[in-house]
């Protein structure tokens, strides 16, 4: 692999305001905190974690769509966090984004075609009309769109053409880094495959670098070279996908594992770990590991004190007991 | 409507489509528009009701009755008499109601016309102003509007007429002071569940200027219901002028309104139907036709309630 990456993301806290009237107080909902990692050019990094994790709202820190709190985004080596909205334009390009619930993705008044153009339009103002339209015609072929699909509406499309509508629009001005965030939770099981499929494909031919949001593992395990686990906004285990998944060590990474559906009824298949509880608000500040109060393992020590990512079996943890 | 209908709709949509070169939104809504034969006879009796409203002096060369001409042999409300050309009978002082409806429809539809469009710039506005800043800035803005929702609209037009003096264009600016708020309330609802549609958030990802943002996104999608809210305020309107006029603040004789007209028949309805007859026919054919207007431009501009 090239030796610089792509996106370094270092120390990235993300923090809301919440609530907060006239009587009561504002409250800080600290959705990401002190998230590190490194993307790779041409690797696919896959973020999970239960809903409320700040997996979304990391995807979108990088994108700049919600205010970095604390930490620096480096792409290609240059700051994110430190560039004005204008700054940020020109460098959108590189990156795109797919979205969660493809048919709200899409504007609802605009055509196809109107749809797919319109990052052209942001970013090369300088092609004409017929330009343009050849452009999308290329995408939508690539992407495996008709070409009679170009003035229909959103809202005559299954989730799956959509969602191929949204992979069309973030793929035309050709980035390099793609951010997919739940991009096939809103799909059938079998549109899934084809959505994953053609993410895969793309992600070949034109060596993109892909960040892949999701809350299932059975999905992510496709797509992934590497893994990163969050809880309540914390990284709890960062690594190669096949390490992680083969031997989890943070308790928290084993549960989620452990809730995936197999065809596997021997007598000696892993034993289930349930978690009980919902997940703590996130408006708490955490002294010790966040994950204590759900943890099978917890012990005096987690509560006091925060664990650090540290390696262990090729891939880093956070937890003071990690082992499977 | 059939399927086999439907199909051929469609395609004649598609071959409509194919041959405009430039296919814009606004094209496609009025191609879509004239597919509806209901909204289309609608906007034709709009205009014909227009037409007469904007020619009402016709009518007095027509009758030879001018508007405020007291016919001393038909006092104290006459049936409609065709021979002496009431075509649709006199009022309590000999005057003609055919020619009174067509000048009263004249006032209605200035009111409407006046207090719709003060409704639509403000209510637009003030609402996607508040909505798209959000925050403290829309808390503020919402709770200004909520003072002003609990003044009473009677209280405030005769506060204004004893200030300003009985000018019909009082009445007509004070009405839609008044009416905007629900506009506002409404453009502003929209704007909000807009603001963070996964769709402006795609614009915003890949780098759509805030005022593309607007009039690309936001504007396309709210125009359906600003129009469809337009058309309920307009008859709200005529209503309130007429309620107004009944109160005696509205317009002020022997200037009339539809409004004013009906309630002076509705006073004689026993003794002297045909007064309120014509005024209320009018009223109603003109209260129709602009819902089915309304709901006509609100599928065109709506693909999504074919």
């Amino acid at each position: 692999m090239s030796a610089e990456p792509l996106l370094t993301v270092d120390r990235v806290s993300v923090h809301f305001r919440a609530g907060g009237n006239l009587l009561t107080g504002v409250s800080l909902v600290r959705a990401v905190e002190g998230v590190s990692f490194t993307l790779q050019q041409g690797e696919t990094l896959s973020i999970v974690g239960e809903s409320g994790s700040g997996k979304s709202t990391l995807a979108r820190a990088i994108l700049r769509l919600v205010p970095v709190t604390k930490g620096s985004l480096h792409y290609r080596g240059e700051n994110l966090v430190t560039l004005s909205q204008d700054q940020m334009r020109p460098r959108r390009r590189m990156m795109q984004m797919v979205f969660q619930d493809p048919i709200a993705s899409l504007s609802p008044r605009r055509t196809v075609e109107q749809i797919i153009e319109e990052p052209l339009r942001v970013h090369f103002p300088d092609l004409d009309r017929a330009e343009r339209a050849q452009r999308v015609a290329e995408t939508m072929d690539a992407i495996g769109l008709l070409p009679d699909m170009r003035n229909r509406y959103p809202h005559e499309f299954s989730g799956g053409q959509a969602q191929r509508i949204g992979i069309a629009r973030a793929l035309i001005v050709e980035p390099e880094l793609l951010v997919a965030d739940e991009p096939v939770s809103a799909l059938d099981v079998s549109i899934q495959a084809q959505v994953l499929n053609l993410l895969a494909e793309i992600k070949q031919a034109r060596s993109l670098s892909l960040l892949f949001i999701s809350h299932d593992l059975s999905v992510v395990q496709h797509v992934s070279d590497n893994l990163m686990v969050l809880y309540l906004g914390h990284v709890m285990e960062v690594g190669p996908a096949g390490t992680i998944y083969s031997r989890p060590q943070n308790p928290y990474t084993q549960a989620l594992l452990s809730a995936v559906p197999r065809m596997d009824f021997s007598a000696d298949r892993p034993k289930r770990t349930r978690l009980t509880g919902d997940l703590p608000s996130p408006t708490l500040e955490h002294v010790g590991c966040p994950f204590a109060s759900r943890c099978p393992r917890a012990q005096a020590l987690c509560s006091t004190d925060k664990p650090v990512l540290t390696p262990v079996d090729g891939r880093e943890v956070a937890c003071h007991f990690p082992g499977s | 409507m059939s399927l086999l209908n439907r199909t051929n709709n469609e395609a004649a949509l598609e071959a409509a489509v194919t041959t405009l070169q430039s296919r814009s939104l606004t094209q496609l809504a009025i191609t879509r528009f004239l597919r509806n034969r209901v909204a289309v006879g609608a906007s034709i009796v709009l205009l014909i009701l227009v037409a007469l409203a904007v020619f009402a002096p016709v009518f007095e060369l027509l009758t030879g009755y001018p508007m405020e001409f007291q016919d001393r042999d038909f006092y104290s409300g006459k049936p409609p008499n065709w021979e002496a050309q009431h075509y649709l009978g006199t009022d309590y002082n000999g005057r003609d109601i055919l020619v009174r409806t067509m000048f009263g429809m004249r006032i209605s539809m200035m009111v409407a016309l006046v207090a719709a469009t003060v409704a639509l710039v403000i209510g637009i506005s003030y609402g996607a102003i508040s909505g798209l800043a959000g925050g403290m800035v829309d808390t503020i803005m919402m709770r200004i509007l909520d003072l002003l929702y609990s003044f009473p609209l009677t209280l405030i037009a005769v506060i204004a007429l004893a200030y300003f003096g009985r000018n019909i264009m009082i009445v007509f600016v004070i009405i839609g002071l008044v009416e905007w708020q629900l506009m506002a309330r409404v453009i502003r609802g929209q704007v909000l569940s807009l603001r963070n549609a996964e769709f402006i958030e795609a614009a915003r990802a890949t780098g759509v200027r805030p005022f593309g943002i607007l009039v690309r996104h936001i504007v396309p999608n709210v125009t359906g219901v600003a129009i469809v809210y337009m058309t309920l305020i307009i008859p709200e309107v005529i209503l309130v002028e007429s309620f107004l006029g009944y109160l005696g603040l509205g317009v002020q004789e022997p200037d009339t309104s539809l409004g004013v007209l009906i309630s002076e028949g509705a006073n004689a309805i026993e003794q002297k139907p045909w007064m309120t007859y014509g005024p209320g026919i009018f009223l109603v054919v003109l209260l129709m036709a602009l819902n089915f207007l309304g709901d006509g431009l609100r599928d065109a501009f709506d693909p999504k309630d074919r």
